[in-house]
């Protein structure tokens, strides 16, 4: 054998075994007498582009895929699987996220608020970027169809698209300084499951690895449609799509909470899948794409966990949130999908690596001298043939018993979870359903008023201090309770103070929170402690009506002492927010010990000279999002001191506070379940004073349940700047009330904010970032 | 049909050919425009075999290395016949046009 022969044979081991059983001696003799004839000697060059054809060959010849063994055709199999499941999956997605935007679009009740063309633009692109999600579901389609180039073509368009989007996100986000859209655009990253970093950068992969998959599954020759699935799927997405179109349209029958459950819906589901594959054959053609599927979105959920837990010990925070019992789910999950991608492995390694047909012999054949009959000397190049027909039914091979016991295991764990989430949830909204009926009618107006004072049964000495409103917000809910405005109120706001025969206090003009104050002071009341509270709210209600021609009708009012939002904090457990500024606490040390703001003596602060180097304090770093303490939350939402808009600045982040113990509520489906509403009152105590306006906490839970955290907007006044208004000496009186605010307000009497804002887009308070 | 598929079966018209063979008249039918790489040629007999278009004839010992001959079944002969008949009705209708345009070049 000369080394020219055996470096040709080499390069044949590239070929799949199949076919190299057939053809390799034919193809050695002729390489080597074509070589013979080129003189003695191939020249490098010629060998080069013999062993280049050869290559072409293979590729060609294993995209096709009529030489594979059964062990390649059962790869192939998971391979096209797991293309399947990952576009069915993104394809649903797209479904459901568009149904989501379109829905609210339809029934008017989406509205852009853009101050700029560039943010008009931004504004309508990402609302309608879902729409490019729609071509993996086509591509699904026509994988399932057989139509390979249609599936190769859409498959990368698709991922093309999300790289586009992504571009022009960024870009977008830069050139508008990272304005509205981030909300809208986050939304969709979540989509993806990406908070930034490195887990982003995984999502990426995942996109890539399954339009890889994609490409490789419509290669590999053609495979049966199957018209029966694109039914089931289509049948999927229209009941998807039916569940996400009723949870966004409040008005409409209640889906119990798949708008925030689909991924918990899909764990199930998953998991159901793979108990349904072990118990069904074991066919690795199925068992390896559910596990690697199942194992990626497990993994994802406890990377983010361990983020966090990392974050948490990172930053020296206290206490970590303990793991969640989705979570725990996520780790059965995983574990199911390790003995399924283990007993998937197994039985594909117990296939025989050749094509198990011998091929039949040409040389015993075919060696007819005369050159005559040389019927069925063909070799056989049947595509369906050559299929293993073991694969493609379920195996009777009898399981053994640790698969038994997994099997039994998992159903039941899957069962159980199933239930003890699903049953309580069932029953709350059914209660919310038939208990209580009764409506609130109308557009609401609700007055909240955060105050600063301590507890006074905790500390004796303040009870006697006035109380200060701390931060007064309007909360607005238009007659079609399709939204809630939080619109804040100036503390320093001039206004014309009215007349209380009750408490002797005269007409005359001072601050808004001037009137809160004062009538709070009146301890008279049937209980004193809370009557403060009801007298200063009552008397602001009255005074804010009193600057609004035509007045102002309150359906009920609430205060909350700040420690009282400790308590609804805790409750919660812990609240997420972003930073939008670096803020540096007053009343914490660096390493989150308390700091004695009221000593001169190189403490953090000094309120008597409002001197201090408050950098010292405990820092909340700007741009930073993660999941809050109460004391952290309570104290990020208290600072003033040294921010660049002051009082604005904390009213801002008072409101984000508001909006993600809202955002918390409703992501842990609370809203509608009365028993953690009423586990929320009990826990603030008398630290919240209730007006419910004559109705019960049921009738409002049942007025407002279809309300989400997303439909909150929060309006800031005069858009978040310094308005202040001085008297002719140049003294500060505090702020002005410009006609802006006076429009607004008569707004709102007028249930027309829509309009207002419409016109004023600036006074949309941005999300943090 | 991809032409090289077309010289693979016009090339063993009229006479069983081996491998290397086939190439050399290839290279002849087609002026030696046409030079099959093995891979290539392997890759087409394959397919050919495959749709019965050509078979097996014979095998025969040469140089200590066992030579396969194929022939062109009738299926081939008849697929071989088609293709010309389309090919020649492509270049008549070529050749029509480009002989409407001489006159004109030449007035």
């Amino acid at each position: 054998v000369t080394p020219a022969e055996r470096n040709y044979r080499r390069v044949l081991r590239l070929l799949p075994a199949g076919y190299r059983q057939l053809w390799e001696e034919d193809m050695v003799g002729a390489y080597m007498e074509g070589a013979s004839q080129d003189g003695g000697g191939a020249t490098s060059r010629r060998s080069l582009s013999e062993r280049l054809s050869v290559v072409a060959l293979s590729v060609r010849l294993r995209l096709a895929g009529g030489y594979a063994s059964p062990r390649g055709l059962a790869w192939r199999g998971a391979v096209r699987g797991f293309a399947l499941v990952a576009l069915l999956y993104l394809g649903l997605s797209a479904v459901v996220a568009v149904t989501g935007q379109v829905t609210p679009l339809v029934r008017g009740q989406v509205w852009f608020h853009p101050a700029t063309p560039l943010a008009r633009y931004e504004a309508h692109f990402f609302y309608f970027s879902p729409v490019f999600d729609l071509l993996w579901a086509v591509a699904f389609c026509c994988l399932v169809l057989g139509r390979a180039t249609a599936t190769r073509t859409l498959a990368l368009f698709a991922l093309a698209t999300q790289v586009g989007v992504a571009i022009a996100e960024y870009s977008i986000s830069i050139a508008t300084g990272g304005g509205f859209g981030a909300e809208i655009t986050g939304d969709m990253l979540r989509l993806l499951g990406g908070d930034g970093g490195l887990r982003q950068y995984a999502d990426w992969a995942w996109l890539v690895t399954i339009t890889a998959a994609t490409l490789v599954a419509a290669s590999a020759g053609p495979a049966r449609p199957r018209r029966a699935w694109l039914g089931g799927a289509a049948l999927l997405g229209a009941v998807l799509a039916a569940a996400q179109a009723m949870a966004t349209a409040p008005s409409w029958p209640r889906w119990p909470d798949l708008y925030v459950n689909l991924g918990i819906l899909l764990h199930l589901g998953l998991a159901l899948a793979m108990v349904l594959a072990l118990a069904i054959g074991c066919n690795p053609r199925w068992l390896l794409p559910l596990a690697c599927f199942s194992a990626v979105f497990a993994g994802r959920q406890l990377v983010g966990y361990l983020q966090y837990v990392a974050t948490a010990h990172a930053i020296g925070q206290v206490g970590v949130s303990p793991i969640s019992f989705w979570q725990q789910f996520a780790i059965g999950l995983l574990a199911l999908a390790v003995v399924c991608a283990m007993v998937g492995l197994i039985r594909l390694w117990r296939l025989p690596r050749r094509a198990d047909r011998p091929e039949p012999d040409p040389q015993s054949a075919g060696r007819v001298d005369d050159g005559g009959g040389s019927a069925g000397n063909q070799p056989p190049r049947s595509d369906d043939s050559r299929r293993d027909p073991g694969l493609n039914r379920p195996s009777r091979q009898k399981k053994p018993l640790w698969v038994k016991l997994v099997i039994v295991f998992s159903a039941l764990v899957i069962l159980g979870g199933g239930l003890t989430v699903a049953v309580p949830k069932l029953v709350a909204y059914w209660a919310v359903d038939h208990v209580s009926q009764k409506n609130v009618n109308g557009a609401i107006n609700f007055l909240l008023v955060a105050s600063d004072t301590p507890d006074p049964t905790a500390n004796p000495i303040d009870a006697i201090s006035p109380i200060q409103s701390d931060s007064m917000m309007l909360m607005h809910i238009p007659a079609d309770h399709s939204k809630v405005y939080m619109i804040s109120l100036p503390r320093d706001l001039p206004v014309d103070i009215p007349t209380d025969p009750r408490t002797g206090i005269a007409e005359h003009t001072d601050r808004l929170n001037a009137a809160f104050a004062q009538a709070a002071a009146d301890t008279t009341g049937p209980d004193a402690a809370s009557a403060r509270y009801g007298n200063g709210a009552v008397f602001l209600m009255k005074t804010i009506a009193n600057n609004i021609p035509g007045g102002l009708k309150f359906n009920g009012w609430a205060t909350l002492n700040f420690d009282g939002f400790d308590k609804v904090v805790q409750a919660l457990g812990s609240v997420y927010m972003c930073f939008d500024e670096d803020v540096y606490s007053i009343h914490y040390w660096a390493d989150s010990t308390p700091s004695v703001p009221h000593q001169a003596d190189g403490s953090l602060y000094d309120y008597a000279t409002a001197t201090g180097d408050y950098t010292r304090g405990y820092h909340y770093p700007k741009g930073q999002c993660r999941d809050l303490q109460p004391w952290e939350a309570l104290d990020y939402s208290r600072q003033s001191v040294g921010l660049p808009g002051g009082d604005y600045d904390r009213q801002r982040h008072q409101q984000q506070l508001l909006k993600a113990i809202v955002k918390e509520t409703l992501s842990s489906d609370t809203l509608t379940n009365l028993d953690t509403i009423k586990n929320l009152e009990a826990a603030a105590g008398d630290l919240l004073t209730l007006d419910l306006g004559g109705n019960k906490l049921d009738d409002w839970v049942y007025t407002l349940k279809n309300l989400r955290a997303s439909d909150m907007v929060m309006v800031q006044t005069y858009a978040g700047q310094f308005a202040s208004a001085t008297d002719a000496q140049g003294n500060y009186l505090g702020e002005s009330f410009q006609p802006s605010l006076k429009e607004l307000l008569q707004d709102v009497q007028k249930d027309d904010v829509v309009d207002f804002l419409a016109q004023h887009p600036d006074w949309v308070a941005k999300d943090a970032p | 049909m991809t032409e090289p598929a077309f010289f693979v079966l016009t090339a063993l018209v009229g006479e069983p050919r081996h491998g290397y063979g086939i190439v050399k008249e290839v290279e002849d039918l087609s002026g030696g425009r046409m030079e099959l790489k093995i891979g290539s040629l392997y890759g087409v007999l394959d397919r050919l075999v495959g749709e019965g278009l050509v078979e097996l004839d014979r095998e025969e010992a040469y140089q200590g290395r066992l030579r396969r001959y194929y022939r062109i079944t009738s299926g081939g002969l008849d697929t071989v016949r088609s293709e010309t008949a389309r090919l020649a009705a492509n270049a008549r209708a070529a050749d029509r046009r480009l002989k409407a345009l001489r006159p004109r070049l030449e007035s």
